[in-house]
């Protein structure tokens, strides 16, 4: 399966919520070097579980647009089944041991109030917002431990 | 004329000589009353010093260059009287020979209120006495605030001189300004300042020994917030670089976060939470 790291496959995003959404997430790269998002907006195939298919996605999907020098390990996931209306997060290892559920329920509750409206753009840049500041408060963190998680 | 000179009795700008006492020599009346003087200033008994004398001679020569109305000071010292005998309010006719309005002040050295004013016969008519009498009130006001003999004298005549201007048009000898036909003329109010003035001018005014502290403190604490805003905006921040074991045969990341849906606006984000114990399904 062949991406774009924004595929907005379901059609929730107008033009202009795409270009605000990619300035984001290019924003974020800026502020950390070593990540990347892949946002996907599509009912999940074949009808399976949207939390297998977001790990599906990390693992085996083929992303040509990855920014120059990233790892697929520094990948963070978004996926959005506007059919169940779901969204479901994961991230690669370079994140392992940085990042947890409850964290990440936080960010994504941030956004939940956007994506019941169907703001789906401003939900994602609410969480891309939400998730900087937790990423840079944890990159501190493992700065001043010397590397350990 | 020795008799009648004067001592020195104070030092410091308008150090002057002061005469007794008493009255008039009879020597001098000539010189006060007998004709009309050749200077503004008639100081027969020497009161003031040569360079003091000078400065207000040409003062009130050029006020009498410059306005309509001469005005002319007799010099007395402290305590004198003029004689009975001499009826001072024919002395401003004398003063009128060449035709030019006058005005004669009797001004006694170190007592200003004492003062004296008379017109000549030309102005005399067209003023009454209370108009001369106002302005020699304000002229003698303003000589009072002075300490100095010296400087009362030259208060006097420098307020006499501007209050000459009101004479000259409640006489008629210059044109009344416009609007004030008929109104005692007043003041020429100060031209209006435009609003960028007024601004700079409260702007000024609040630059005290205080605000200005408190400007520079709030310009700090500006550029200080500024900077700090544009480091956390330019900051970077990196992961250190590890590798971690591979988990559930997932080649690139096996973080997997939470599952929330958004199908209800009424049901909080923890109640549409999908939480799962196994959430990979046995991969």
């Amino acid at each position: 399966m062949s991406m774009e790291r924004l595929n907005d496959g379901g059609g929730l995003l107008t033009r202009a919520g795409r270009d605000r959404v990619m300035r984001a997430m290019r924003c974020f790269e800026r502020r950390f070097p070593q990540l990347w998002w892949l946002v996907y907006t599509l009912p999940v195939p074949w009808g399976g579980d949207l939390r297998q298919f977001g790990f599906w996605l990390m693992n085996r999907a083929e992303v040509v647009d990855v920014p120059v020098g990233r790892s697929r390990d520094a990948c963070v996931v978004l996926a959005i089944d506007p059919d169940i209306k779901a969204a479901a997060l994961c991230w690669g290892y370079a994140l392992d041991g940085h990042l947890g559920e409850d964290d990440t329920f936080v960010a994504m509750s941030r956004a939940h109030a956007y994506w019941v409206e169907a703001r789906f753009d401003d939900g994602v840049l609410r969480l891309i917002e939400e998730m900087s500041g937790i990423l840079r408060l944890r990159a501190r963190r493992a700065r001043r431990r010397g590397g350990a998680a | 004329m020795l008799a009648a000179l004067a001592w020195l009795v104070s030092t410091g700008h308008g150090e002057e000589i002061e005469a007794a006492g008493g009255l008039v020599p009879p020597e001098l009346l000539e010189e006060y009353f007998g004709g009309r003087p050749t200077s503004f200033l008639v100081d027969p008994q020497g009161l003031l010093e040569r360079d003091e004398r000078r400065a207000r001679e040409e003062f009130l020569r050029y006020h009498a260059g410059d306005s309509e109305i001469e005005l002319r000071v007799l010099l007395f010292g402290r305590g004198q009287e003029v004689p009975s005998d001499i009826r001072v309010e024919e002395i401003g006719e004398r003063f009128e020979e060449d035709g030019k309005p006058a005005m004669l002040a009797l001004y006694f050295m170190g007592e200003p209120e004492r003062t004296r004013v008379e017109l000549s016969p030309a102005l005399r008519d067209k003023l009454g006495a209370e108009q001369a009498e106002r302005i020699l009130e304000q002229a003698v006001k303003a000589a009072a605030q002075k300490q100095v003999s010296g400087q009362q004298l030259e208060a006097f005549c420098v307020q006499m001189a501007i209050r000459t201007f009101e004479l000259e048009q409640a006489a008629g000898l210059v044109p009344m300004p416009r609007g004030s036909a008929g109104k005692e003329v007043q003041e020429a109010p100060a031209p209006e300042p435009d609003k960028l003035q007024r601004m700079l001018a409260v702007w000024l005014r609040g630059i005290d020994e205080y605000s200005l502290p408190i400007t520079l403190v709030a310009a700090a604490l500006i550029l200080g917030g500024g900077g700090y805003w544009v480091i956390r905006w330019q900051a970077v921040h990196v992961f250190p670089e590890r590798r971690a074991e591979p988990r559930l045969g997932a080649e690139h990341g096996a973080g997997i976060g939470p599952v929330i849906e958004f199908g209800s606006s009424v049901v909080s984000p923890a109640k549409q939470r999908d939480q799962v114990h196994d959430p990979l399904g046995g991969i």
